[in-house]
Parts: C-alpha cells; sequence; structure tokens
C-alpha cells in the first residue's frame, strides 16, 4: 500500500523538501531523507545536526510503507543502518521503525536477506536484567525467564549507527553506539539493549520474507544467506514421508539380508578327522551349481598353528582351486587378565560351474606349538560344507544407503537448530 | 501421491530389488585367495606333501 496523500507534512529547515508526518505522538526526532538534517520534532523541527554523505542502505522497504503483521497495519516511519565490527569482521543490517495508531511502535529489521519483527517488552524478565558483566562472570550461559519462555544467552554485540532517516521516538544520532546482550529461545529472541541514554528489553521473531514483502507491497526479492537464529525449522513436503519410506526399506533390507543368510543348504554336515586320516578326500554333492558354496574347516589347535592345504576338482576330475589356510589359537594370563587371540576356523567360497559330485581334498602341510617354526601336533579337522548361500552384504549395504536417508531427513531438525545456534559467541572459556 | 514420491518409492524398489537379485546369487561372495590358475593346465607344482608356506 502506498503512502495516503492526505498525510499531515512539513518543509524541511535545511532543504525544503517536504517531510511526511506519520509518525505519531511519541516522534521526538525527524532525519530528512534528502540533506540529513536531523530535527527537532517536539520543538519546531529546528535542526539538531545535519549528516552528509551518508548512504542509504539497502531494503526493500521505504519510508511510508504500510502493511499488515500479525493482524495489524504498520507504516514504515524510520530507518537506521547498523554496522557491528568484531575482529576485522563486520555485520550490517537495517532498523525499520513501524508505526501503528493502535498498537505503537515496533521494528522490521532486515539482516543478510532475513527479516525479524521486534517489539519492546513491559511484561517482567526474571533476572530483570541481563547486562555484559554479568555474561563475562557467569560459568555457564545465563537463562532468562520471560512468562513461561526461557531463553538461553546468544551473543553481545556492540553496534553503530550508520544511518537514518524518517521518524524516532528517541532521538537516534549517527555514530551513536549500543550495547545489546540476548538470549534465544526456540520461538524468539529477548534483547537487552543499552544505549547512551536509555536501557529497552526488546523481544523480536522471525517473518516470512515473500509473504511480508507481498503485505508491505515491495517488489524486491530477498536473497537470505545462512541460517537466522530466530528461523524457525519448516519441514519440507516430502520430508515425512522420504523419512518413513527410508526407515521402512532399511528394515525390509536388514530383515531380507538376516533371511538370506538362512537359504543356504547342507552339502556335508560336519566330518571330524583325525591327524591318522590326512590326508583326506572328501566328496561334495552339488546339486546347485553357479550358486555360492562354502567349505568350513575347524581345527582343535591350542597355542599353536597348523597351515592347511585344500583342492577341489569338478566331475570331470578337472582342478577347480587350490588354496592355503592358517588356523591358529593362542591363550594366556597377564596382568590384565586371560586373554586369547586367533582363529580355529577357516572358510572358504567358490562358484560350482556344474552340479555332480566335487572332490575336496584337505591336508595339513605344517603345525606348529607357540611360535616354532613347525614340526607340532597335527590338530584333528571338522569339516563341514554348503551349497545355494547368499552374500547378504548387498543387503546390508542397501540398508544402510536407506539408512543414510532417513539420517539425512530425520537429522533436519537436529543440524537446522546447530545452525541456529552457530552465531553465538559464547565459549566454554568465558 | 506426488510425481517425486513416485519415483522415490520406486526407485527404492529397484534398489532393494537389486540388491536382493545380487545378495540371492552370492554375487561378490567368493574367496579371493583361490588359485585357479590349476584349471589353465599349468601344473603349479602343487603336491600336498609340500610346504606352501
Amino acid at each position: 500500500m502506498s503512502l495516503a496523500a492526505e498525510l499531515r507534512a512539513i518543509s524541511c529547515p535545511g532543504c525544503g523538501a517536504g517531510l511526511p508526518v506519520l509518525g505519531g505522538g511519541r516522534v521526538t526526532l525527524h532525519v530528512c531523507g534528502f540533506c540529513g538534517s536531523a530535527l527537532d520534532a517536539v520543538e519546531g523541527y529546528r535542526v539538531l545536526r545535519q549528516f552528509s554523505g551518508l548512504r542509504r542502505p539497502v531494503s526493500p522497504f521505504s519510508i511510508g510503507m504500510e502493511g499488515l503483521l500479525f493482524g495489524v497495519t504498520f507504516r514504515v516511519i524510520g530507518t537506521l543502518g547498523w554496522r557491528e565490527d568484531h575482529k576485522a569482521r563486520s555485520w550490517t543490517w537495517v532498523d525499520h521503525l513501524l508505526f501503528s495508531p493502535t498498537h505503537g511502535y515496533a521494528w522490521l529489521t532486515v539482516a543478510d536477506g532475513h527479516l525479524t519483527y521486534t517489539r519492546r517488552i513491559r511484561a517482567a524478565t526474571s533476572p530483570e536484567w541481563l547486562s555484559v558483566t554479568e555474561v563475562e562472570r557467569a560459568e555457564s550461559p545465563p537463562r532468562v525467564f520471560s512468562g513461561t519462555e526461557g531463553y538461553t544467552y546468544y551473543e553481545t554485540t556492540e553496534a553503530r549507527i550508520t544511518f537514518a532517516e524518517g521518524e524516532f521516538t528517541w532521538r537516534p544520532m549517527v555514530g551513536d553506539r549500543v550495547v545489546s546482550v540476548s538470549a534465544l529461545s526456540d520461538l524468539a529472541m529477548l534483547t537487552f539493549a543499552q544505549g547512551q541514554t536509555e536501557r529497552e528489553i526488546e523481544r523480536s521473531v522471525y517473518l516470512p520474507g515473500p509473504e511480508t514483502l507481498a503485505a508491505f507491497g515491495a517488489t524486491e526479492r530477498l536473497h537470505p544467506s545462512g541460517v537466522h537464529p530466530l528461523q524457525p525449522w519448516h519441514t519440507g513436503p516430502n520430508d515425512d514421508f522420504m523419512l518413513r519410506a527410508a526407515i521402512g526399506f532399511m528394515v525390509l533390507c536388514v530383515v531380507a539380508g538376516l533371511g538370506l543368510m538362512t537359504v543356504s543348504s547342507s552339502l556335508l554336515p560336519g566330518q571330524t578327522y583325525s591327524a591318522a586320516d590326512l590326508p583326506v578326500e572328501v566328496p561334495l554333492q552339488i546339486t546347485r551349481p553357479h550358486r555360492l558354496a562354502s567349505v568350513t574347516v575347524s581345527g582343535d589347535v591350542d597355542n599353536g598353528w597348523a597351515f592347511l592345504e585344500l583342492s577341489l576338482s569338478d566331475p570331470t576330475d578337472a582342478p577347480v582351486f587350490v588354496a592355503g589356510r592358517e588356523i591358529d589359537h593362542y591363550s594366556g594370563y597377564d596382568s590384565d587378565g586371560s586373554w586369547t587371540e586367533g582363529r580355529r576356523v577357516t572358510s572358504l567360497l567358490f562358484r560350482p560351474d556344474t552340479s555332480g559330485t566335487y572332490l575336496l581334498e584337505i591336508d595339513v602341510a605344517e603345525a606348529g606349538l607357540g611360535e616354532a617354526a613347525g614340526g607340532g601336533p597335527v590338530p584333528t579337522l571338522t569339516v563341514s560344507a554348503q551349497e545355494g548361500m547368499a552374500n547378504s552384504l548387498w543387503m546390508f549395504g542397501a540398508a544402510l544407503v536407506f539408512g543414510a536417508v532417513a539420517l539425512w531427513k530425520g537429522s533436519g531438525p537436529f543440524l537446522h537448530r546447530r545452525a541456529r545456534w552457530k552465531g553465538t559467541d559464547w565459549t566454554d572459556e568465558d | 501421491m506426488t510425481a517425486f514420491r513416485i519415483v522415490f518409492v520406486v526407485g527404492a524398489l529397484l534398489t532393494t530389488a537389486g540388491a536382493g537379485y545380487l545378495s540371492y546369487r552370492g554375487i561378490g561372495g567368493e574367496s579371493t585367495d583361490l588359485d585357479r590358475s590349476v584349471r589353465l593346465g599349468s601344473g603349479g607344482g602343487y603336491s600336498f606333501n609340500s610346504s606352501v608356506k
């Protein structure tokens, strides 16, 4: 909505420009946007100071714009540019003073493309004030309560005014500094602002950018950067669906993977062979060619080792493979208690090309006690075999992928909260 | 159901089916230390009484 034509106006005594008077009875200062004259609105608009060469900060809002916020019609009556410098870094933002004849004054702030709405509060807080000194003395982030809402210390800022235009209910001058201590809750921020002549407690909430721009008839677009401390978490239209679906598919893959581990059938139940039986030839009746088969050999090695040699030939007596495996097992006691290491069992997996009787030959090439090179007792071996085995790692891998999707979607609120608090200047070393 | 959700579910079903097929067939499960060169007729000089270690 544009500025209404019937509003009262004055002529700037500095430059003669017509300045609309929009701000109600509490306005004490009027800064001309053309020549930078700061006019005393209480005493005949005499020039108090003049600021020249000021650059108007970029904002989609300008004086005279009118819009609806929280069911109240506000008009933009003033603009302040702010800057904070700290350790070679600087932050800038723009405050627009809003006025409603029925609801008084409020602030519309533009910072990094984000919009916030701020009002002075008169309700009691506990503690009544949060000062820089109290923050510096605190062992943990100070807490503030207002009504039923709890706030945690967020940051301390010392900002200065870099630009002023329009009407104000106090006398802000370019160069004035304000020290603010802020505390953040899930929904709002409390700011304890200490100026040169007065101090205020303000409560800020986040405003949706596009809707607010539309409400004020602003045609420019905002380009928010990062996550604002006051920005609420918004679940995407498909986030819940993706989270539930990903969890469902993850469970399905885990269950299917576990189920596939049981689909194999026994080729050879456990057969035990003593040292005197070795080398031994074990027939394996393959009925499921092209599927994974396994041979498992265990030996009763104790504080020693054995090197096994295995070879397999197919039904035509052609060799399929040879392999060597070591089994070992050691145990003992030390100052930390008992310990064991090594494995008495070894398995090998292969894929037979045809069905029929395969011949598995097993021998112990060497065996030893302790770390001796050889000459130890040959262990008794137990051999078993299975066919039609599955490799469930694929299903478990798919479950991991779905789990990652679920984690991504499920962690959104947590990551958002962390991003909101990223800008806090509290450190445990404070 | 939106197109995105349909695509997501179809993709998830294809992923599950693909992983299920590979798992059922046991793809990638073979031991990698099996010496198959003997099938090529090399002879390999292998015998049960030799020490491979």
